[in-house]
């Protein structure tokens, strides 16, 4: 357990160190730099101070300030467009998981052959980038901007989490199929589900993972699209537009670093938990 | 193999850089479907009579089928800046994180606390092994799309070549794909050294250069270098796109199937005076994800035979 509390909080340092150093070092006139000066090392460790105490800097082009908590028109709250992100993310994810499980189940467990026409089409569906199914959306169903219920499978199969998803369970239900103990359980004509629950359960956690990162950005790739207010709408509005119109602002730094630490820290807690959980199943605490 | 000589035609044809195909009235000729009869101005002033070609004209008057083969020119070849350094960093990664020459265990004992135990053994070899994984590890955690962002912003400002910009980004994409082989590269290695390959071939005599370059790599490793290839192609291509899309793509001057779809957006089926021949370019990225899709399942079918 502590190996994995290191490795992860190891795994959030460094890669918040890699994008402070990036939005640092590369900018001539970057915001950090003017704010935490030259040296990269002790401005990354006094912005992480920073980042502890809530002090998470202001909008440069609009003069707004990042808060956690309650906004107005001079306070941006970051939470809740992270929130909306990981609920639309969350959505996008657990259907694929579901669909995908479901799927595998019933061809491999309960032999439903036709069901591989089905699921070879949202395989090969899976391989689309979301940007086709953002444009497809708009063409066929003239959605402008706004939530449509859509979206979510949308993310959930154009984000190849799917494909990924639905090839480990395939091949971790076939050996599961084979099996001394689900043998014994279909002769003894026990339920299947039964003794497969906590091996499918295992196969969640293992691919949930893998999966987090790559459905934040399918997220923010449809937020931005449709404008819905997530952080794909706040990177828009508050990054994209302003320093497309007005090449002369400094890129906002301090918005783009909360931002990112947010995500990363949504993303390996996540993962923090996935494992603690992980550990747990495969010692049988949990059943 | 449809696409190299779809490609191709862009190389045969670049004369047609210099076309615009007009109507009776002189004016150019957009949208327009294949075989119309109509004037062909070659080199802004030659004027013959002639007729579309053979997927018409785009937006511009010029020929479509010359556009979208100039266009995915462009993104293969960015797309491949994309693959060197893909390539060289996973590979190179992957075997310093997962082959260890000297038989010394990668993996920390779980009683350790990590870091502090690779200082008390004094071996800096384990502790940049760990250092190099936490990077890749970092690498993967964070969100492609988002680190992306934060590149082609910052690159929007210090560079002003758009065609540098975008090849800095395409090694960035290559360099940000790079975690996904490397984890399973270094899986195939565990896998190998599990079952006692890698034992028998150093008990029989192979030096470690072979064993990596030619077992590992060549006749293990294969088929997922090459899935990993085409896949980093197709985001490669995609990303393009987004990039293009968010507004930060190549300008006019360097065609790419993004830039196209993003000049033909106002023209799309569903808005006012929409085109449906504006979806050519995004049939066309469709197309490269399903042929992408399709040759990387048919590398990991043929790992798994």
């Amino acid at each position: 357990m502590k190996k994995v509390i290191l490795k992860t909080c190891t795994v959030l340092l460094l890669s918040l160190f890699i994008i402070f150093y990036i939005l640092h070092s590369f900018e001539e006139n970057s915001l950090l730099k003017l704010k935490y000066g030259n040296n990269t090392l002790l401005g990354f460790i006094n912005w992480g101070m920073d980042f502890i105490q809530l002090e998470w800097g202001e909008i440069h082009s609009t003069g707004q300030i990042l808060v956690a908590f309650g906004s107005n028109e001079y306070r941006v709250n970051v939470l809740e467009y992270l929130w909306n992100t990981i609920i639309y993310g969350f959505s996008g994810l657990t259907l694929a998981v579901l669909l995908s499980s479901l799927l595998a189940y019933l061809i491999v467990f309960l032999n439903l052959r036709f069901l591989k026409i089905l699921s070879y089409t949202l395989n090969l569906f899976s391989g689309i980038h979301i940007i086709i199914f953002c444009f497809l959306l708009k063409i066929i169903f003239g959605h402008q901007e706004g939530f449509h219920i859509l979206i979510i499978p949308i993310i959930a199969i154009g984000s190849y989490s799917f494909s990924d998803i639905y090839q480990y369970q395939l091949d971790q239900f076939i050996k599961l199929n084979q099996a001394d103990f689900m043998i014994a359980a279909r002769s003894w004509g026990d339920s299947i589900f039964l003794h497969a629950r906590r091996s499918i359960l295992l196969g969640v956690f293992s691919i949930w993972n893998s999966s987090m990162a790559i459905v934040f950005t399918s997220t923010i790739m449809v937020e931005y699209f449709f404008k819905i207010r997530g952080v794909g709408y706040a990177i828009d509005r508050y990054l994209i537009r302003p320093n497309l119109n007005n090449p002369s602002l400094s890129v906002e730094s301090h918005f783009l670093m909360i931002i990112s630490a947010l995500i990363i820290i949504s993303i390996l807690t996540a993962s923090l938990l996935k494992n603690i959980l992980n550990l747990k199943l495969s010692n049988g605490n949990l059943s | 193999m449809l696409f190299l000589l779809f490609a191709l035609y862009s190389f045969f044809y670049p004369i047609e850089e210099n076309v615009r195909y007009r109507n009776e009235n002189d004016e150019l000729l957009r949208w327009s479907s294949a075989n119309q009869p109509c004037s062909v101005e070659i080199d802004y002033g030659n004027i013959i009579v002639g007729s579309t070609p053979i997927l018409g004209t785009d937006k511009y008057g010029m020929n479509y089928a010359y556009s979208l083969s100039r266009s995915l020119v462009t993104n293969l070849i960015l797309s491949l800046l994309s693959v060197i350094p893909f390539l060289m960093i996973a590979l190179s990664t992957a075997i310093f994180i997962g082959y260890d020459s000297q038989h010394r265990k990668l993996k920390i004992s779980t009683n350790d606390t990590g870091i502090s135990s690779l200082w008390n053994k004094n071996n800096i070899g384990l502790f940049m092994r760990y250092f190099v994984e936490s990077i890749v590890r970092a690498l993967h955690a964070i969100p492609q799309l988002l680190i992306l962002i934060i590149v082609v912003v910052v690159s929007y400002r210090s560079l002003d070549n758009d065609l540098t910009r975008m090849c800095t980004i395409m090694i960035f994409i290559g360099i940000l794909s790079a975690p996904k082989l490397i984890f399973l590269i270094v899986d195939r290695i565990a896998i190998l050294e599990r079952d006692e390959f890698i034992n028998a071939a150093r008990a029989s005599g192979l030096p470690d250069s072979i064993i990596v370059f030619k077992h590992i790599l060549f006749y293990d490793s294969s088929p997922i270098i090459f899935a990993q290839i085409i896949y980093v192609i197709v985001q490669a291509i995609m990303l393009e796109t987004v990039i293009s899309f968010l507004g930060y793509g190549m300008g006019m001057e360097h065609s790419s199937i993004g830039g196209l779809i993003s000049q033909y957006r106002y023209d799309l089926p569903g808005v006012v005076g929409g085109e449906m021949m504006a979806l050519y370019p995004m049939i066309l990225l469709l197309l490269i994800a399903v042929a992408g899709n399709t040759l990387t399942k048919s590398f990991m079918e043929m790992r798994s035979d």
